[in-house]
C-alpha cells in the first residue's frame, strides 16, 4: 500500500495551513499568500517524482515555497527600483540638534509594556506595519531577521550593495517603530495621522 | 529645551556621534564588526542617550516578537488562518 502522505489529495488539509502560516509572516499580503501557497502545491504535484523520501513531505513543500517566496521579493525588488529613495526624516536636519531624533520620532520605553513577545494581538499589529514598508524593504527586513539569510545572499537576490542594505534595514527599524508606536501604543492620540 | 541643554549637547557633540549615526551603528554591528572608532564613538553615545538605548531595546522586542512567532508557527501554533474557501479551491485546482 502506498503512504497516504504520498498522496496529494490530503496535503492541502495537513499542510495547506502551516504553508500560509510561513508565507505570510514573509510577504505580509494575505492574497500574495495565497496565490504563493497554491503555486507551491501545484509545483509540487507535478514534481512528485523528484521527492525522494529523504526528508518529510512538509519540509520538502517548505523549500518549494521557500523558493517561491524569494522568487517573490525579486520580482518586486526589480519593478520598484527605488523603494530605498523614500523622503521620511526621522532625525533633525538642522539647527544645533542637527543628527538628534525628530521630536516625532523620538523612541520611547517600551518595556514597561510586559510580554508584548507573546501578544498575539501586538504581533498582527506588527505585521500591518511591516505590510506597509516599501517592498524592498520589508523583504530585506525579513530575509535578515526571519530567515537570517547572509548578507551576501540577501544582496545578491536583492541586487544591492551590502551598505545599502544597512541603510535599508536601518530605515526599515526607524518606520517600524514609528508605525507600531502609532498604532499600539497611542492609538487614540490626535497628532498623528 | 532650555539653553543649558542646548550648551550641554553642542559640548558633548565634539566627541560623539549624532543619534542619526549611532543607530545607523546599531544596525550596521548586526551585519560586520565596528571599528575601534565606531564602537567607541558608539558607546559613548548610548551611555548618554536614553533614546538611542530605548531604540536599542525597541527593535530587540520586535525582532524578538517576529522570531518568537516564527518558532510558534513551527510548533503547529497559528496566529492565521487559510481561508476554508481558499483550502477548497487549491483542490479543485489540484485535481484537473
Amino acid at each position: 500500500m502506498e503512504d497516504s502522505s504520498l498522496d496529494p489529495g490530503t496535503w492541502v488539509d495537513l499542510y495547506g495551513n502551516y504553508l500560509y502560516n510561513f508565507a505570510i509572516t514573509r510577504v505580509y499580503d494575505q492574497m500574495v499568500a495565497e496565490d504563493l501557497v497554491q503555486d507551491t502545491f501545484f509545483s509540487a504535484v507535478k514534481a512528485i517524482q523528484s521527492f525522494e523520501g529523504r526528508s518529510t513531505i512538509k519540509t520538502w513543500l517548505t523549500s518549494i515555497l521557500k523558493r517561491k517566496i524569494i522568487d517573490h521579493y525579486r520580482k518586486n525588488s526589480r519593478s520598484k527600483e527605488d523603494a530605498i529613495l523614500d523622503n521620511d526624516t526621522f532625525f533633525q536636519t538642522e539647527g544645533i540638534l542637527k543628527g538628534h531624533w525628530e521630536d516625532e520620532h523620538l523612541p520611547n520605553d517600551w518595556t514597561a509594556d510586559v510580554s508584548l513577545e507573546e501578544n498575539s494581538e501586538f504581533y498582527k499589529v506588527l505585521q500591518s506595519c511591516l505590510a506597509n514598508l516599501p517592498d524592498k524593504m520589508a523583504a530585506s527586513f525579513t530575509m535578515k531577521e526571519i530567515d537570517d539569510f547572509s548578507t551576501d545572499e540577501i544582496c545578491k537576490e536583492l541586487d544591492i550593495t551590502p551598505s545599502n542594505l544597512w541603510v535599508m534595514i536601518h530605515r526599515a527599524k526607524l518606520k517600524l517603530r514609528k508605525c507600531i508606536e502609532r498604532k499600539w501604543f497611542l492609538p487614540d492620540e490626535k497628532m498623528y495621522k | 529645551m532650555n539653553a543649558f541643554q542646548k550648551l550641554y549637547i553642542r559640548f558633548i557633540k565634539c566627541f560623539i556621534v549624532p543619534c542619526e549615526q549611532a543607530s545607523f551603528l546599531l544596525t550596521k554591528k548586526e551585519f560586520e564588526k565596528l571599528t575601534f572608532r565606531e564602537a567607541w564613538r558608539l558607546r559613548m553615545h548610548m551611555i548618554k542617550c536614553k533614546y538611542c538605548r530605548w531604540f536599542e531595546k525597541e527593535d530587540a522586542i520586535l525582532t524578538h516578537t517576529m522570531v518568537h512567532f516564527q518558532q510558534k508557527i513551527d510548533k503547529n501554533n497559528m496566529p492565521f488562518c487559510l481561508d476554508p474557501k481558499k483550502i477548497e479551491e487549491i483542490k479543485r485546482s489540484l485535481q484537473k
